[in-house]
């Protein structure tokens, strides 16, 4: 985890809380590939356009999960940031341990950068999966989200890989004010990883508040 | 024909045209629902508006004003042509130390002056931000230059787009009033610029334990002119402290609520051409080490101090 630079006087940080289970290295169609392949490929490409953005200190941590949560990158400035690839594993989905897991970091390293005086944008937490969860480390984790959502304490992107089955576990984390963002295989039609990633570094580098809803109205 | 991309916004991209002049040519959707004939009209009026000789007087040869309308194939308004200008964005400075502060200060009064001539035009800024304003060094001292004249607000246009919100009015982050381009907001944007440039990227509101930066405008606690003991950790004290007195007092009138009227374009440029500020901040400054005539390796410049104080703050 890095300290404060006199360098940066805004700091953005970013969880990303990502679905590793097996299904995860199936595509829908065989024809295409493996979305765990194409996030790896986004996620680089996500963090090299972040390291560009001069307005604010984008931060990055990387959580994955299957029935066990794994920290696979602490809070790290974008500039010196590489995520490992990540390949699957186990057999369960842990969503609400991953995503519990994460909001205590993100609480964490909000309070730090706040103690220092450094102005801190409302935190991302990007959750992709493409299941529905069939097991929990961490109950009471969608209560404490969604009064940090209703705070404007975190900004919560859904992800749903596929559609299908994670679809409406994530739609019931949102709430009403949000539907998940939909993502498919590249080259099928659909919005990919890379086009989400690269709609995601342009919010913040244009400094302005990102309306959910743009991600897939730009795609159509 | 345009050629290579210099820049794109969420707005437009520029492109190079010549050695002296580039285009900016508009996004679709910013040009969609009836918005491309107010454009093209109001590109129409700030070109002929440049012409006249109110801008001369004005000293606003520092705005970088439309110099020509572009249409597309279809004969339909997608940008202009305007000077090229080779400079930094100031928000790229204003954490580089290789920009002094006597530097900082000439942008800081040349920003006031140009503020000062579109108010006396009865235009304003619109969408004053440090990604909006140029800074060139050459051997005759800086120059900052205003860019985006599409979005200054001209008599009988609509409002300007949505501003870049870190330089809005409080009172428009705090959600309890509508944004609306303006003299108020100009000189709202023009102290916080100045704040930026002279302290070297801090927000005037940030401070231990605040939150987002538009709570902490919308909150308007000045943490440096109220209470030391909650100032961001780093520099920023030392530097505020290092301020001449006038100068704390204006940016204290402007961040600070009741704290009498806030200061105009005029006030700042009539202080801002008249202090004298030491060449560094304070917390750069270091005492020059003796070092006797015949083993001296170096000489001590200015240039080489200020490497040495980096290099020795980057290694502890």
């Amino acid at each position: 985890m890095t300290s404060v630079s006199n360098t940066h006087t805004v700091y953005q940080p970013i969880a990303i809380v990502l679905d590793v289970s097996p299904s995860m290295a199936t595509a829908n169609d065989p024809a295409f590939r493996a979305p765990i392949v194409d996030l790896n490929d986004a996620l680089g490409c996500f963090v090299r356009d972040l390291s560009t953005i001069t307005h604010c200190a984008v931060e990055c941590m990387l959580i994955t999960f299957a029935e066990d949560v794994v920290v696979e990158c602490d809070f790290e400035l974008a500039s010196s940031l590489k995520f490992p690839n990540c390949s699957t594993r186990g057999s369960g989905t842990n969503l609400g341990g991953a995503i519990g897991r994460a909001l205590d970091e993100v609480q964490a390293r909000r309070d730090y950068l706040r103690q220092t005086g450094v102005e801190v944008n409302q935190p991302w937490l990007l959750t992709i999966t493409d299941g529905q969860p069939n097991t929990n480390s961490c109950p009471g984790f969608d209560t404490r989200l969604a009064a940090l959502i209703a705070n404007r304490k975190c900004l919560f992107i859904p992800i749903a890989v596929g559609g299908c089955a994670a679809f409406p576990v994530l739609e019931q984390l949102c709430g009403a004010a949000s539907k998940p963002v939909v993502v498919g295989s590249s080259g099928a039609g659909n919005l990919t990883f890379t086009e989400l990633f690269s709609f995601l570094s342009q919010s913040i580098a244009s400094g302005q508040v990102m309306n959910l809803a743009d991600i897939q109205q730009s795609h159509e | 024909m345009p050629g290579q991309v210099l820049g794109r916004g969420g707005e437009a991209k520029v492109c190079a045209v010549s050695l002296s002049r580039v285009a900016k040519l508009h996004h679709a959707r910013v040009l969609a629902d009836g918005k491309r004939a107010v454009l093209q009209l109001k590109v129409s009026k700030l070109r002929a508006l440049s012409a006249t000789t109110a801008v001369t007087q004005a000293g606003l040869a520092n705005v970088v004003w439309p110099e020509a309308s572009l249409f597309d194939d279809h004969g339909h308004f997608c940008g202009y042509v305007m000077r090229r200008v080779d400079g930094k964005t100031l928000h790229s400075i204003l954490g580089d130390h290789a920009w002094n502060l006597r530097e900082r200060v000439s942008i800081a009064s040349q920003l006031a002056r140009t503020f000062q001539g579109l108010h006396a035009l009865g235009l304003a800024v619109g969408d004053p931000s440090a990604n909006n304003v140029l800074v060139a060094r050459s051997p005759g001292g800086v120059t900052a230059y205003v860019i985006d004249a599409d979005s200054f607000q001209l008599p009988c246009f609509p409002p300007c787009r949505l501003a870049s919100p870190r330089y809005q009015l409080p009172k428009v982050q705090a959600r309890k009033a509508p944004f609306a381009p303006g003299r108020e907001a100009d000189e709202h944007a023009l102290a916080f610029l100045s704040f930026e440039l002279l302290l070297g990227g801090i927000s005037p509101y940030a401070h231990k334990n605040g939150e987002s930066p538009q709570e902490n405008a919308a909150k308007e606690f000045f943490a440096l002119a109220v209470q030391d003991s909650l100032v961001t950790d780093g520099p920023w004290l030392v530097r505020w402290q290092a301020l001449p007195q006038q100068l704390r007092d204006l940016f204290t009138r402007a961040f600070v609520p009741s704290c009498g009227p806030k200061p105009t374009a005029s006030e700042w440029v009539a202080l801002l051409s008249s202090i004298s500020v030491p060449s560094l901040w304070p917390d750069l400054q270091v005492k020059v080490p003796v070092v006797p005539a015949a083993t001296a390796a170096y000489s001590t410049t200015p240039r080489r101090l200020i490497d040495r104080v980096l290099f020795w703050r980057n290694s502890a």
